[in-house]
């Protein structure tokens, strides 16, 4: 991959330059962040000409790396003013790669009103107006594109929500069956891409040549060295293949950290109605698919489809944090209508963990009931998705709605909702919620893994002890990670294999005639992680930005009855490195 | 006379068709000898040693060698992992 993609919104114009200077050797989020950190004046208002929005792929895409296909968006994020990276899976990092693009960065602004598409080719790029499609939601926008462009490009989109600035609005990205059900889905992404009145990227990689590898053979061992890894492990070999990510709802529960209810208890009593078990056995008796991969070269599969009661396609299968953000956290327990929801939010294009946190606290405030899946079903599609006055608050997230209807739990930090791991009873995610540059964000620093999987060691998760070691750890290695367009699921393997870890570097090396070791990827990490916490700092974030709600410290968690109690200084030193 | 204690099992993801199901939603009731332990409880389940990765008791986690009291309800995993968004 050696250009970058410079996409010029207030002149209508792309241009080509090659990577180098600061930029030159980085993929992923270290791309994206690197350019938002030197690019972006950290003040600006993230729906603004200043911003930018800067598409990757990682170092590894595009190649026959196993699960290497995760595209990162990146900006300066609507709904936390920091930096922001969210990625994706799909079928696009794996095409921008063999494109040899590495970075499409959207910069400027359009004239007002008008609405463009952005078609790539290896002969070129070119924005085209695009207001036939203007308003229309993401399984109706890549319909009416895939009849010009077929079905073998990607297509990156917003959908309503986006085009509306919405700040809980994703940036959709189609997958192997060109349906738009992977999306960078955290702060407010697509809301920055409505704002530079981009409504989709067309993706087209016919007659590109193969990703140039320096070391064809060196890389051919380490890929096979990887694979054996990650289908040796049980988590990413067997686990995750068979049950999906909604394997987690079991154990998350058991142990006591499942918040329900809008984070007022740690279990929910029916949580074996909406299991990952569960999920399997609806998608088999419908004649879904119960292992899938979400993109080309995935060897863990972890993705599913779900049909409805008529066995006809509903949505991918909802994966764990959407099963509980729309599900125990709003007291609902019917899969059915956790995946009419995540449908609705793949349509409309919105994040939905922040939009089931949202759904919570709107049912905190008793403008509808805990457990009215009809009625939130209901919110989502006329409310949010026809923009009313009260869509809109819903749709600018849990930090809103919960000001807007003055209810005093609302679960967010740097105003991002937290994810499905309560840190009263699981607290080295607690730490990574407080620290993480990117707002509460599960996958910044997955402490579960020592915490509750018993993978990658073990710290016990109703202890301060250790939990401050870990998070540093985890998010340092993930930004790492994030780097290559890896899936971070292959970390359950990389954190007990060491020829997993090994094979990384070895990916990296063969491919560019590099000589990295483990040391250089710590590095990696430290670098990316630095960038980010450079520009939060700019923007006006302080340590005060680094706390989980106070309610966490105070209100003990049924049923350890716990709250949050690493100190302020453990959280102020995670990051100081 | 040795007595006995009642726990209460549920097993989860693959381990169920140790129980003959395909997903255990009520835990099963269990009567173990006094001074039982978790490890001893898999076998008298039959479940293999080394499909065994986590065990919660009362919702805390617990090594094998935790011994087993009246009443405990217990949650027994392989292993297991996953979240996204």
């Amino acid at each position: 991959m050696n250009k970058i993609l410079r996409v010029d919104m207030t002149a209508q114009t792309v241009t080509e330059e090659a990577v180098g200077g600061q930029y030159a050797g980085l993929g992923g989020r270290g791309l994206t962040s690197k350019i938002v950190n030197a690019e972006v004046p950290p003040l600006c208002h993230p729906l603004g000409r200043e911003n930018k929005l800067v598409m990757a792929p990682g170092l590894l895409s595009g190649t026959a790396a196993p699960c290497s296909g995760r595209l990162s968006v990146g900006g300066k994020s609507p709904l936390t003013g920091g930096i922001k990276e969210a990625n994706a899976g799909g079928t696009a990092a794996q095409r921008l790669g063999r494109l040899g693009i590495a970075a499409i960065v959207v910069e400027g602004e359009p004239p007002k009103g008008t609405l463009w598409k952005l078609v790539v080719t290896k002969s070129g790029a070119e924005l085209l107006p695009a207001s036939e499609v203007k308003g229309a939601n993401n399984y109706k926008l890549v319909e009416k594109l895939t009849k010009t462009y077929g079905d073998k490009v990607s297509y990156i989109s917003i959908g309503s929500a986006g085009e509306r600035l919405m700040s809980a609005a994703s940036v959709a990205v189609t997958d192997l069956e060109n349906r738009p059900t992977r999306h960078a889905g955290r702060g407010g992404l697509g809301a920055v891409m409505g704002s530079k009145g981009l409504k989709a990227i067309v993706l087209d990689d016919k007659g590109a040549a193969a990703v140039p590898v320096s070391d064809q053979e060196a890389f051919k061992q380490a890929v096979k060295k990887f694979s054996m890894a990650l289908k040796e492990h049980a988590v990413t070999g067997k686990g995750l293949p068979t049950y999906g990510t909604n394997i987690l709802t079991n154990i998350i529960n058991e142990a006591g950290g499942f918040p329900t209810r809008n984070f007022s208890e740690g279990k929910f009593e029916d949580a074996a109605k909406v299991s990952g078990e569960m999920q399997r056995e609806i998608i088999l008796k419908r004649g879904g698919v119960a292992t899938h991969p979400c993109s080309r070269g995935c060897v863990i599969q972890c993705s599913r489809i779900y049909m409805d009661k008529n066995k006809k396609y509903l949505t991918k299968g909802p994966e764990y944090e959407t099963v509980w953000a729309n599900g125990p956290n709003c007291g609902i327990n019917d899969l059915d209508v956790i995946a009419r929801l995540d449908r609705l939010y793949d349509d409309i294009g919105l994040d939905t963990i922040e939009m089931g946190a949202t759904l919570a606290v709107l049912m905190e405030s008793g403008y509808i009931a805990f457990g009215d899946g009809a009625g939130a079903i209901k919110i989502i599609r006329e409310e949010v998705g026809k923009a009313t006055p009260l869509g809109r608050v819903l749709g600018n997230g849990c930090a809103v709605t919960g000001q807007v209807f003055g209810v005093k739990r609302v679960p967010v930090v740097k105003r991002q909702a937290l994810p499905a791991y309560d840190p009263r009873a699981i607290k080295g995610i607690g730490v990574t919620f407080a620290t993480s540059p990117m707002g509460a964000d599960h996958t910044a620093g997955y402490s579960i893994t020592a915490n509750i999987l018993n993978v990658g060691g073990t710290v016990s998760p109703l202890k301060t002890e250790g939990q401050m070691e870990l998070s540093r750890n985890l998010q340092i290695a993930t930004a790492a990670i994030d780097s290559t367009g890896l899936c971070l699921f292959v970390a359950f393997a990389v954190l007990d294999i060491p020829e997993a870890f090994e094979a990384i570097y070895e990916m990296i090396n063969a491919q560019y005639g590099l000589n990295l070791g483990p040391n250089d990827v710590t590095a990696l990490g430290k670098t990316v992680l630095k960038a980010e916490l450079e520009f939060n700092a700019q923007a006006g974030f302080t340590a005060k930005e680094d706390r989980l709600p106070m309610f966490f410290e105070t209100e003990k968690l049924p049923p350890h009855n716990t709250v949050f109690d690493v100190s302020h200084e453990e959280l102020d030193a995670t990051l100081r490195f | 006379m040795t007595s006995t204690v009642t726990v209460f099992v549920k097993l989860y993801a693959t381990l169920t068709k140790y129980a003959g199901v395909i997903i255990m939603e009520e835990p099963m009731q269990v009567d173990v000898p006094e001074g039982s332990t978790l490890s001893d409880l898999y076998t008298r389940l039959r479940i293999p040693d080394d499909e065994v990765k986590t065990a919660f008791v009362n919702s805390a986690m617990q090594p094998p060698e935790y011994e087993l009291r009246d009443g405990d309800h217990v949650g027994i995993f392989p292993p297991v992992g996953g979240g996204a968004c």
